[in-house]
């Protein structure tokens, strides 16, 4: 018997088919990626507390009404690109002005005298609520003295301080949004030049290496800086403002 | 002389096609890593708020959407309407039913980590609307949100 030639086989028609495949993901996908302004809501309270009478030094209060006019520490008539300027120096404070948050110092030497503190505390106490309270405040320190490591001592807003935005009820989500945007530029452009004197590159740089290459070494970076300039943004309940 | 001359009569041969799928499935493979699921179809009009500072969410995040806008149709409604998933809802407690829901479709630790984008239109909704979805929000504990922005082109 003759064997007959093995026949090859027909390729051709795998290339129309993965032109169906391209064209269906194509259709069904999308290259854009979410994106926006990423926040975290405050849990939820059984009984709604008002927030404690802070000191007003510590508050800058930025108000938008329901025309979405601005008001900035009780000054009418402001302007988004104002914002950008008074959130530097609030959250800097650079002439320790009265009127400004107080700057506190942070060192490593105090970092060191307090996680040694509270090591003998908690070698001393059994409750498992107070341990859960020191280990707390030892996880704060830790992250301080790791900021202090990478940045040397710096000065930092007190923990006191925020920023708060108080809107309208019809205050349009537009403004609402620009308005917390140009908060996180002022507060970035201090991030970058921290970033930039210590490490040569912009806090920006940092944050937007992708996931996947991020070194451990990229993530205490941001860390130290956040650190230094902590994102303090609080939405104050709607009030009728005109 | 006559080396060049053989050549002449000869037909053009015609250009192979051999690697063509190898060439498509490159093509394909990359669309396949590049891009993500696009969502469901947005039923209310919405033209997203634009801002500098925006950060972009990982792709493999888990992701859900409220949408808030007033309806393209009409029959919804002609105010600021809710659309969760494909369907346009009027009410804002859905909110909890929705987020419950998918919170179950998926495993502890990715909802753990799960983030609710807003998805909102700049003029028509006001802080009211957004209140409230933060409110429905914080009930069910979902916590971490995400105000849907577009790039502003930069300073």
């Amino acid at each position: 018997m003759a064997r007959r030639k093995l026949q090859e086989l027909d390729a051709s028609s795998i290339a129309d088919i993965a032109f169906i495949l391209l064209a269906f993901i194509i259709i069904a996908t999308t290259l854009e990626k979410e994106s926006g302004l990423p926040a975290v809501l405050p849990q939820k309270r059984d009984v709604e507390v008002e927030p404690p009478k802070a000191n007003e030094r510590n508050i800058l209060e930025i108000l938008v009404n329901s025309k979405d006019q601005l008001m900035i520490e009780k000054e009418w008539d402001k302007k988004l690109e104002d914002i950008n300027g008074v959130v530097k120096t609030f959250m800097s404070n650079p002439n320790d002005l009265d009127n400004m948050p107080v700057m506190i110092s942070v060192t490593k030497a105090e970092c060191r005298t307090q996680l040694a503190k509270l090591r003998i505390d908690l070698a001393a106490t059994k409750s498992p609520e107070t341990i859960g309270i020191i280990k707390d405040q030892m996880s704060k320190w830790q992250g301080k003295l790791n900021a202090t490591e990478l940045v040397g001592n710096y000065r930092t807003i007190n923990p006191g301080a925020t920023i708060a935005i108080q809107y309208d009820k019809g205050t349009s989500y537009g403004q609402y949004l620009s308005v917390r945007d140009r908060i996180m530029s002022g507060l970035n452009e201090l991030r970058d030049e921290l970033a930039m004197k210590n490490f040569g590159v912009t806090y920006a740089a940092l944050e937007s290496i992708r996931a996947e290459v991020k070194t451990e070494e990229d993530k205490a970076k941001i860390k130290a800086v956040r650190e230094v300039y902590p994102q303090k943004i609080i939405k104050l309940p709607a009030k009728n403002v005109d | 002389m006559s080396k060049f001359r053989q050549n002449k009569s000869k037909e053009m041969p015609g250009v192979s096609t051999a690697s063509l799928p190898d060439i498509v499935f490159t093509v394909l493979a990359f669309f396949v890593v590049v891009s993500s699921m696009k969502q469901s179809d947005l039923k209310v009009e919405l033209t997203k708020p634009s801002a500098k500072e925006i950060i972009q969410l990982d792709k493999n995040e888990e992701i859900d959407y409220v949408n808030a806008g007033i309806p393209k149709n009409p029959a919804f409604g002609t105010s600021v309407r809710l659309q969760l998933d494909d369907q346009v809802v009027p009410n804002f407690l859905k909110i909890r039913e929705f987020i419950v829901l998918r919170r179950n479709e998926r495993s502890q630790a990715k909802s753990d980590k799960a983030t609710v984008s807003i998805k909102a239109d700049k003029d028509d909704v006001d802080m009211d609307v957004i209140d409230k979805i933060e409110n429905e929000l914080r009930e069910v504990d979902a916590l971490r949100i995400n105000y849907s922005t577009q790039k502003e082109t930069k300073r």
